[in-house]
């Protein structure tokens, strides 16, 4: 698999921002649990190699970290194991299911779904020092809710992850044997904001 | 002359006996019931004495306790003439101090008279 | 400037290190939550209002089979028995908690396992309802113990009602066997531990005039204090050996028959039991018997003693002098007579015919001592005979057999009273003993008249009597030797004599020790 080129190396270090501990410690905890300390000593060898070794095992949850090492952190997975498209959502989507930051906030969240609207954007927040997560709307009748993310220009791959852990988030709140999550608009493809839209059944 | 008391209440047999023995020689004495009989012993004091056991009054079994009793008459002999014939009341009879114990029914007179001589020899 | 720049420094430094520690405390926070978590070893998970399960812990996994990332996002219903996690759920949305309350729980297996849930309501400061907490108790265990607990209960309860039927059957048996004892026609002592009374039944009561509850858990010593008890303890204080059928007399009108049987439990003597049955209706019919017949001997003897001795003088010409044609005649009268008290001595003795036939109760005995007792009763009368008596005693040790101790006797008495009468005065009777292997012997030899041989044939047939010792003996029924072979056979043994006519007779009997009577008893 062709390397990261190290010009998008630099790039994605030079975007302004910051991200809590607790997006890389889903890549850390999905890495052990899948491939174990072996497949996370990989990764790390990976990220050495880029420039940017990190130790997985030490980072600070709530701690505050540059977020081009966010996107690193999985193009370096997404390199070592040659995970597909699916599998980077499939971390995503596992990221709700450990992430303690999400679990704060389904406390709060998952007993109304549409306080979810009124408090998706604390989620955001609490994530990243970038970025505004805007509910659009959320249709029970109809089900599905749409949200937008605006001022957030940080990898692709990105992009892919989220739709996983937006489905995840979704899963927690509502009851539903299927939800997906698509991606209707995209910075990366010319469009303003992400804009995501969640179907349930 | 040997003096024989006949103790006996029957008239008939009592007549019966004496007529042999004063046949035979001997001297009599009668006494119809046990008292009479007891004191005709301890008066007269006969050389032999012969008693029935049922008698008006006291029994001839009384009459030998009372004779045995007496030491001046205890050694008169005595044979038992009754028609009792219990194993019992001979051996009564024997104990008392008979010296015999004849069933009426079982010896004739003249039988009788034998075994008082052989008593009185 | 500078100052300003450096305060601006100090001032962002300070900020700086104060996030760090904020840091570093929330580090120590998340650690410190996931312990507590981790390690509980009572698995719980968080269900949301809406009923998925949003969080669980590494118990839960455990139990549920399921891993983390699959069970979170899981509606519980699908984990748990969905109607009672509803009614779980809506008692906790309803009161806040519910405890102890039963719930199955499926694992990824699709295994059931009962356990008892207890859940507890989250809320927000706002009083919005987050979901609740469940913390599943594994009853498995429990509900295996309660299983067999159930199981023994069951058990036990049908070990108690077979103990209830068989107490039943045991009271019923009781109340049987009281009513029988109650009402028993024989009279009933019960002699426990220490010889004190511990039953006595109404029947008893009335014979000694006494209630029982005055006499229960009196020692026999106690008991013969009571006046009316005294014979009754005399014998039983007194008596060697076993007590069977003796008579005890209480009162004038009332003779008791009394018998004394150990009570054994397991080879083991714990009490006795005196049987008292009232013979006082037999003992008077004997009495009256006993009566009747001397009743009977006399009266009719009288007459016929009168006719015989008329009779006999009339024949001896005591009354005069008789003509041949009269004696004739006189001496046929004489001989029927003479038939006629000899029917009355046949129909007097017929109440004894029976005797001798059966032995009632046999007991090892020696057989010397009752043969010595016979012998020193007869001295007396052997004296007054002038017959000597001799008692030859085998040198060896008296020997044993099973005897019915008063007819043996009897049957003795008969054969030395026999030798005694029919022997002339200065004769002499021998009596001895000898132990042969199997029997033993006792031979009673006289010098006596003897037996005719063409009489020997029916010596020991009814009413025999051998014609010459008629005139001799004093009384003499036939019946003797008839009675004394009866109760020799009755005991097994055998009798038999010699006899010359003139010489003497010797009349043997022997009886088999205890061995071979009880085979001759198992041939029977």
């Amino acid at each position: 698999m062709k390397g990261i080129a190290k010009e998008e190396v630099q790039k994605l270090m030079e975007v302004k921002g910051e991200t809590r501990g607790v997006t890389l410690t889903i890549d850390r905890d999905y890495i052990l649990k899948n491939k174990g300390e072996e497949g996370l000593k990989k990764v790390e060898e990976e990220l050495g190699e880029l420039g940017y070794p990190i130790k997985y095992k030490e980072i600070e949850t709530f701690g505050y970290y540059p977020v081009g090492l966010r996107a690193l952190s999985l193009l370096a997975i997404k390199k070592v194991f040659d995970f597909d498209d699916k599998k980077i959502e499939e971390i995503g989507f596992f990221g709700t299911r450990v992430s303690l930051v999400a679990k704060f906030f389904i406390k709060y969240i998952s007993s109304v779904p549409k306080v979810f609207l009124r408090e998706g954007q604390k989620i955001w927040r609490k994530h990243w020092t970038i970025g505004r997560l805007v509910p659009i709307e959320f249709n029970k009748e109809k089900k599905y809710a749409v949200l937008q993310l605006k001022d957030f220009n940080l990898h692709p791959i990105y992009c892919i992850f989220l739709r996983g852990y937006m489905s995840g988030l979704f899963s927690l709140i509502i009851k539903s044997p299927q939800i997906t999550c698509q991606e209707r608009k995209c910075p990366f493809k010319g469009d303003e904001y992400h804009e995501y839209l969640i179907k349930w059944q | 002359m040997k003096k024989i008391l006949i103790v006996e209440d029957d008239k008939f047999l009592r007549e019966l006996i004496v007529q042999k023995l004063i046949k035979e020689g001997y001297e009599t004495s009668e006494a119809i019931d046990g008292e009479q009989g007891i004191k005709k012993v301890k008066e007269e004091k006969p050389d032999l004495v012969l008693l029935d056991l049922i008698l008006p009054g006291i029994d001839g079994f009384e009459v030998l306790s009372q004779k045995k009793e007496d030491p001046n008459i205890a050694k008169i002999p005595v044979i038992v003439l009754s028609n009792l014939g219990q194993k019992e009341d001979v051996e009564r009879g024997l104990k008392l101090g008979a010296v015999d114990y004849l069933i009426k029914a079982h010896f004739t007179p003249g039988e009788i008279i034998e075994k008082i001589k052989n008593v009185l020899k | 400037m500078a100052v300003a720049k450096g305060k601006k420094e100090r001032i962002r430094r300070g900020e700086e290190d104060k996030v760090s520690i904020l840091l570093e405390d929330l580090a120590s926070l998340e650690s410190y939550a996931r312990d507590l978590f981790s390690f509980l070893p009572l698995p719980v998970c968080l269900i949301s209002a809406i009923g998925i399960i949003l969080d669980a812990n590494p118990s839960f996994e455990e139990l549920s089979g399921y891993r983390l990332e699959e069970i979170i996002g899981k509606p519980a219903e699908e984990v748990f028995d969905k109607g009672r996690l509803g009614e779980i759920s809506k008692q906790t949305l309803e009161k806040g908690f519910v405890r102890a309350e039963e719930l199955s729980i499926f694992t990824k297996n699709k295994k059931e396992i009962l356990g008892s849930a207890s859940a507890t309501l989250r809320k927000t400061e706002e009083g919005e309802i987050v979901g609740y907490f469940l913390g599943f108790f594994n009853l498995a265990g429990i509900k295996k113990r309660e299983k067999e607990l159930r199981e023994t209960q069951v058990a036990l309860a049908n070990i108690l009602e077979d103990v209830e039927e068989a107490r039943a059957k045991a009271e019923e048996e009781k109340n049987k066997t009281g009513a029988i004892i109650i009402n028993l026609t024989d009279g009933i002592l019960v002699f426990g531990e220490e010889d004190k009374l511990s039953l006595m039944n109404p029947l008893a009561e009335k014979f000694f005039d006494i209630k029982a509850r005055d006499l229960i858990d009196r020692p026999i010593s106690e008991l013969s204090t009571f006046p009316t008890l005294k014979p009754l303890i005399k014998v039983l204080t007194e008596e060697v050996g076993e007590i069977f059928r003796k008579e005890v007399s209480l009162k004038k009108d009332l003779t008791l028959e009394m018998s004394a049987v150990p009570v054994l439990r397991k080879k083991e003597r714990i009490g006795n039991l005196i049987i008292l049955h009232d013979i006082t209706r037999e003992k008077l019919v004997e009495k009256m018997k006993t009566e009747f017949v001397s009743l009977a001997a006399h009266q009719l003897r009288t007459p016929l003693s009168a006719i015989k001795w008329t009779l006999k003088m009339l024949l001896d010409g005591d009354l005069g002098k008789i003509t041949e044609e009269q004696r004739d005649f006189i001496t046929k009268t004489y001989q029927s007579n003479e038939r006629m008290i000899t029917l009355i001595n046949n129909l007097l003795d017929i109440t004894r015919i029976e005797e001798g036939r059966y032995i009632y109760k046999p007991a090892l005995t020696e057989f010397e001592p009752i043969v010595q007792f016979v012998v020193d009763s007869c001295k007396g009368e052997a004296e007054r005979k002038k017959i000597k008596i001799e008692f030859r005693k085998p040198k060896k040790k008296s020997r044993r057999a099973m005897l019915d101790i008063e007819k043996i006797r009897l049957a003795v008495e008969n054969l030395l009273d026999n030798a005694i009468k029919y022997t002339q005065a200065g004769g002499r009777v021998i009596v001895s003993l000898k132990n042969t292997p199997k029997e033993i012997e006792l031979s009673v030899k006289d010098s006596g008249v003897g037996i005719p041989k063409d009489q020997q044939g029916r010596v020991f047939a009814k009413f025999f009597r051998g014609a010459n010792v008629i005139r001799m003996a004093t009384e003499g029924t036939g019946l003797g030797l008839f009675i004394t072979k009866n109760i020799i056979e009755a005991h097994g043994g055998r009798i038999w004599f010699e006899s010359e006519e003139g010489k003497g007779t010797t009349f043997y009997l022997a009886l088999p020790i205890k061995e071979e009577f009880e085979g001759f008893l198992r041939e029977f």
